[in-house]
């Protein structure tokens, strides 16, 4: 079966169930996980220049929810008792960030959270889920 | 982790080589596998009419193909020890065939054969798959 899981996660919601799911199916056909979590770049051009200084603290509050919720994962690992490596990237592109995770680790299976849209969307799948379907070599499992 | 497990195959080696990957999950979780078998209604329409002659002749080599396939798969089933049901269904749409038996059968997982499209844009994901993403409720295993 598989061997070696691999599951991204942005610090969200969302992005810790999956995690949590991974860890589960890592567990029950007893394979490796791998934990990628991806944070986004910090664009200044993005911003005013009279709003980017107010923009830095956001950012740094950004860092600091990850940090509280990869302490909290990190628990959840050691509770289960799946050999689990953590991994952080910086990267725009969440399905690019895993591909490369995927090939770098050597992983066969990647657990994908499920970004459900709202909105006129609610019934379309999210987009960077398609990308990785299309560009991934290995098999994707997108959660919901 | 996942109880019954749902995997569609049109008697291609790519459908077949899914149900082999369905069966191995199945057998590391202890679960159940619901093997669907999604055949194309033959419409007449989308059929040349110097061929229509043919249509008899050819409908029964299908069936044929399909028997011997049916017989392959049932031999695999057996040799793995997976309690398993086969299903039959027809319908042009592989992803609302798999959509409505998933729920009919109360799956929890739905295995996708890895059909790809290769063309102008290079290799990008089959519709029919992304179409199931955006309908179903369900997790969905995209195999390569």
């Amino acid at each position: 079966m598989y061997r070696h899981v691999i599951v991204p996660t942005d610090g969200s919601d969302v992005g810790t169930r999956a995690v949590e799911e991974g860890l589960e199916l890592a567990r029950s056909i007893g394979a490796k996980l791998t934990i990628v979590t991806v944070l986004h770049h910090f664009h200044p051009l993005d911003y005013s220049p009279d709003s980017i200084v107010e923009a830095l603290d956001p950012h740094q509050a950004e860092i600091d929810h990850h940090v509280k919720a990869d302490d909290l994962l990190e628990r959840k690992v050691r509770a289960s008792g799946v050999a689990c490596s953590h991994i952080r990237v910086r990267h725009d592109h969440l399905c690019e960030a895993v591909r490369m995770a995927a090939a770098a680790q050597d992983c066969d299976l990647i657990v994908m959270p499920a970004h459900v849209r709202n909105g006129w969307l609610s019934g379309s799948i999210d987009a960077e889920t398609v990308r990785l379907l299309s560009n991934s070599n290995v098999p994707v499992l997108v959660l919901h | 982790m996942f109880r019954h497990i749902i995997v569609p195959t049109d008697g291609s080696q790519v459908g077949e080589r899914a149900v082999e990957q369905g069966l191995e999950l199945a057998r590391a979780n202890g679960a159940k596998l619901t093997i669907l078998t999604v055949l194309q209604p033959l419409i007449i329409y989308s059929v040349a009419h110097e061929l229509v002659v043919d249509l008899g002749e050819r409908q029964h080599e299908e069936t044929e193909r399909h028997k011997r396939d049916d017989r392959r798969l049932e031999e695999m089933v057996r040799a793995s020890g997976v309690d398993c049901t086969h299903i039959e269904a027809e319908d042009m749409h592989l992803s609302e065939a798999v959509h409505q038996t998933a729920l009919a059968q109360g799956c929890d997982l739905i295995v996708m054969p890895a059909h790809e499209r290769y063309g102008l844009l290079g290799k990008a994901v089959d519709s029919e798959t992304v179409k199931l993403l955006s309908k179903s409720h369900l997790p969905v295993l995209v195999l390569r």
